[in-house]
């Protein structure tokens, strides 16, 4: 965890996109639609050794703009790899604005489809939705499987959900503040940086002394 | 002089990796009677795979493959297996440093009449562009085959660059290929050749009809462009001349290497053979002449650059 504070700083091995050399992490990427095409490397090399795991893949759905995802998506179902599961982060926004603005992606599902795959289009904030769609995805024989996850970004914190503009986007002090508070967890750092920080963002100082007072709370209950 | 075309060669080494090694896997883009893959797929169908014309795709199932602890060699043409599918190459074969050798045929202006758009005069310098990708312009039919086996005990990213007609065979039997280790074919002391792929041959024959003349021309055979032989360009700074003799563009590849090389070493006239422009469909011969990649070429180039040597 002391890591983390090391995130895209120099000598870091925690890099601004996932890179070999990171313990756990067998892929560099941070190029969209590279991973599966990756996937079905690895899922070949299993056919070859008569090894039966299988290989899950996790796709943006702005990703899916990409070629390289089409061609990996036929040669998938080419070689009727099943133990391939794809998992699209339906959230409807990419980099710029939502994904309907950018690049229509709709009918998804009927791609997909179209390109030999099963498609299972589940609520991606449900736990037993997605493990009933895993458990699917791995009896499904003859094809590779596609859960399409829909899904809220930024769930749970009011001025991120489905949101464009975080993205990519760290949120300030203030924003960090107000975000945790949401969710249940109480902020780091000093107090004044992040009341100054909601000041400029236009929040009432009423609004900020009740923020203020849930979080001592929580730094009371917490201790 | 006999002549073998390099893909036959690759086909037949691939065949044999094929039965020494069980790891080694091909993938191919529809193209594989002509790169020879067709070999080694019909042996080992299980361990061959045909991703259709989706290069992409192809380079980043390779990684994959790697991953799992196979060998896989790539085989298509060589616009298709460089300039295309670029990015995959760089972030999921040279960053992650996978074991994935790339085996491109048809480079070059031997393409021939298929065009411009199949002529790939830039793919040496696309590849050399890739820290730690290990780069080599065989210079014949016997070399190819050394340096397919080698390339495939040897971990790490290669790139193998093949042409389609049949060349000149300058090795009688397969060559003790070393990565990153100049040949000296022929020794002189006026000036030194370097070359690599087809125009290894031509400099041995450039160096006869100057020998003729009384120049006296070393001739390297620098099939290894990446990791460089610096100390072979080291050597030839000792003949005070040097002319690079190369099927491809001017800028960024062995000219531009040796050049590079020279500069930091000590400082000698250097003239370079190589294309300065895309060319046209024509015969290979024709080509060669009109887009100034003979034999007599190097001889010009060599003439010149022994005139610019200080006494």
């Amino acid at each position: 965890m002391s890591d983390l504070s090391s995130f895209r700083k120099i000598d870091s091995h925690l890099q601004g996109h996932t890179r070999i050399g990171t313990p756990g992490v067998e892929m560099s990427g941070g190029s969209l639609g590279m991973g599966l095409s990756f996937g079905i490397g690895i899922a070949l090399a299993a056919r070859v050794d008569s090894k039966n795991h299988n290989t899950y893949v996790l796709l943006g759905d702005g990703e899916c703009d990409e070629g390289q995802i089409w061609e990996a998506a036929m040669a998938a179902s080419h070689y009727k790899l099943d133990t391939i599961t794809a998992i699209v982060d339906r959230n409807g926004i990419q980099n710029d604005r939502f994904t309907s603005e950018v690049m229509e992606l709709e009918p998804l599902a009927q791609k997909w489809r179209a390109f030999g795959w099963r498609v299972l289009t589940v609520n991606g904030h449900s736990v037993p939705a997605l493990y009933k769609a895993f458990v699917q995805a791995k009896q499904t024989k003859g094809q590779p499987t596609v859960i399409i996850a829909k899904t809220i970004k930024g769930k749970g914190v009011s001025f991120m959900e489905n949101n464009p503009g975080f993205h990519g986007k760290a949120p300030s002090w203030g924003e960090l503040a107000i975000a945790l508070a949401e969710l249940g967890a109480k902020p780091e750092g000093k107090d004044s940086a992040w009341k100054a920080d909601m000041l400029t963002m236009g929040y009432s100082p009423e609004r900020i002394s009740s923020i203020s007072n849930a979080i001592v709370q929580m730094k009371v209950s917490q201790t | 002089m006999t002549t073998t075309a390099t893909r036959e060669s690759f086909g037949k080494a691939l065949l044999e990796l094929g039965h020494r090694n069980p790891d080694i896997v091909v993938v191919g883009g529809d193209l594989n009677i002509s790169t020879f893959a067709h070999l080694f797929a019909k042996e080992f169908p299980n361990r061959f795979f045909d991703l259709g014309p989706a290069e992409q795709n192809m380079m980043s199932i390779a990684a994959g493959l790697a991953a799992s602890g196979k060998i896989p060699f790539v085989s298509t043409f060589a616009v298709f297996g460089t300039a295309r599918p670029y990015d995959q190459i760089r972030v999921n074969i040279a960053q992650m440093k996978s074991n994935v050798k790339i085996v491109c045929t048809h480079a070059g202006l031997l393409t021939g009449e298929d065009g411009i758009s199949a002529q790939s005069i830039e793919d040496i310098a696309l590849m050399c562009a890739l820290p730690g990708f290990n780069v080599v312009v065989p210079s014949d039919g016997p070399e190819t085959e050394s340096v397919v086996k080698l390339a495939a005990e040897i971990s790490g990213p290669f790139y193998i660059r093949l042409s389609r007609p049949a060349t000149d065979v300058i090795h009688q039997t397969p060559t003790n290929f070393v990565l990153g280790k100049a040949e000296e074919l022929r020794s002189g002391s006026d000036l030194s050749i370097i070359a690599c792929g087809i125009m290894v041959s031509a400099s041995l024959k450039a160096a006869t009809e100057l020998a003729k003349e009384g120049i006296q021309a070393t001739v390297i055979n620098m099939s290894t462009l990446q990791p460089l032989d610096e100390k072979a360009v080291l050597s030839a700074l000792d003949t005070g001349a040097i002319v690079t003799a190369e099927e491809h563009y001017i800028h960024g590849g062995l000219g531009s290497l040796i050049a590079q090389s020279a500069a930091r070493q000590g400082a000698v006239p250097i003239e370079m053979v190589a294309t300065t422009r895309y060319a046209e469909s024509g015969k290979p011969d024709e080509l060669l002449t009109k887009y100034g990649l003979s034999s007599s070429d190097i001889v010009d180039a060599a003439k010149r650059v022994v005139g610019r040597k200080r006494d």
